[in-house]
């Protein structure tokens, strides 16, 4: 039987709540204030604070959805389903943000919103796995043989993952490498501290969104076992006064 | 107020440019990013309001499902 969160773990949970909010502002603060104008892009540089820490926090949804999935094969459990699901969607939706952020950096960037670059087609190759499992979940009825499936598709969604990182070095490409050792890297320490910083607030924001889409899933599954039980117990809510 | 009175020839065709080129206001794309995240979170986050909504609702039927069966149990107890 599943429990109902404890005072402690709502009181984290809020208190997360407030940092990741402090941080988000912060965060904008430092890039419209602090953060300086790229030379030759210009000031649409700036996608680049919220477009590189959302492509790390669909890492860290896909992340959960792999963690979930994998534990759930081994000992299924709601928790556990709860996590997969909750990943899943944390990724879809950071995906989303840094699908339709991209293009609009490469318009004025490249001069074209899309290209066949291999990191975009890996990106959007993986985002439409994560949309396929949330889409599973949403229209499929909710039995383990049914949640064993979305665990193998996520677990199937997780090895591309490491492609989309290393797309860039192994198939070279359009995609910048300004982080990493053979790439421009930042050169004002305002960009270095702005993008940690969009690390950091990401990283917060992503693992609120995880845990707050869990604890709206695992309080379905105890609704769901509740109204069963008073089923067997002959109380039927839909019965006539 | 100066104008310009030099006529344009027709346009008679179109080229296509050579691997883009086309310069774009880097301001409006950075807004358009801005309002783009933004729409996305809070679309998500109205859809988990919604379940959460349904939730309610349920708890609500189950909550007066069990008032409706102790006030029964109340009612057979009293007339016993």
């Amino acid at each position: 039987m599943q429990r109902a969160p404890s005072k402690t773990e709502s009181a984290i949970f809020h208190a997360l709540l407030v940092t990741t909010s402090a941080l988000i502002l912060t965060c904008i603060f430092l890039i419209s204030q602090k953060a300086p104008i790229e030379r030759t892009m210009g000031v649409v540089q700036k996608i680049f604070y919220f477009h590189v820490p959302s492509a790390y926090g669909m890492y860290i949804g896909a992340a959960a959805c792999f963690v979930g999935s994998v534990a759930y094969m081994l000992k299924p459990t709601d928790t556990r389903d709860a996590l997969a699901r909750a990943g899943a969607e944390v990724a879809v939706v950071f995906g989303a943000i840094v699908l339709t952020t991209g293009p609009l950096w490469a318009a004025k960037a490249w001069g074209f919103y899309w290209t066949w670059d291999p990191r975009l087609t890996t990106s959007m190759l993986s985002v439409m796995m994560y949309v396929a499992y949330a889409v599973l979940r949403a229209f499929s009825g909710d039995s383990v043989g049914e949640r064993k499936f979305a665990a193998a598709l996520g677990i199937i969604a997780a090895f591309n993952l490491p492609i989309i990182h290393y797309s860039v070095q192994k198939w070279s490409g359009q995609h910048p490498t300004v982080i990493g050792a053979k790439g421009g890297g930042l050169k004002d320490v305002w960009m270095t501290r702005t993008l940690l910083f969009g690390f950091l607030a990401f990283t917060c924001f992503a693992i609120l969104l995880i845990w707050g889409r869990m604890r709206l899933e695992m309080a379905r599954h105890r609704l769901a076992r509740a109204e069963e039980d008073a089923l067997d117990l002959g109380l039927d809510d839909r019965e006539s006064v | 107020m100066q104008t310009n009175t030099t006529q344009q020839p027709a346009g008679t065709s179109f080229v296509a440019v050579e691997g883009g080129g086309e310069t774009r206001d880097g301001e409006k794309l950075l807004v358009t990013a801005y309002a783009v995240i933004w729409v996305i979170l809070m679309v998500w986050i109205a859809s988990l309001w919604r379940k959460q909504a349904r939730l309610h609702e349920r708890i609500d039927g189950l909550e007066t499902a069990i008032d409706r069966a102790s006030q029964k149990g109340a009612d057979a107890s009293a007339k016993g």
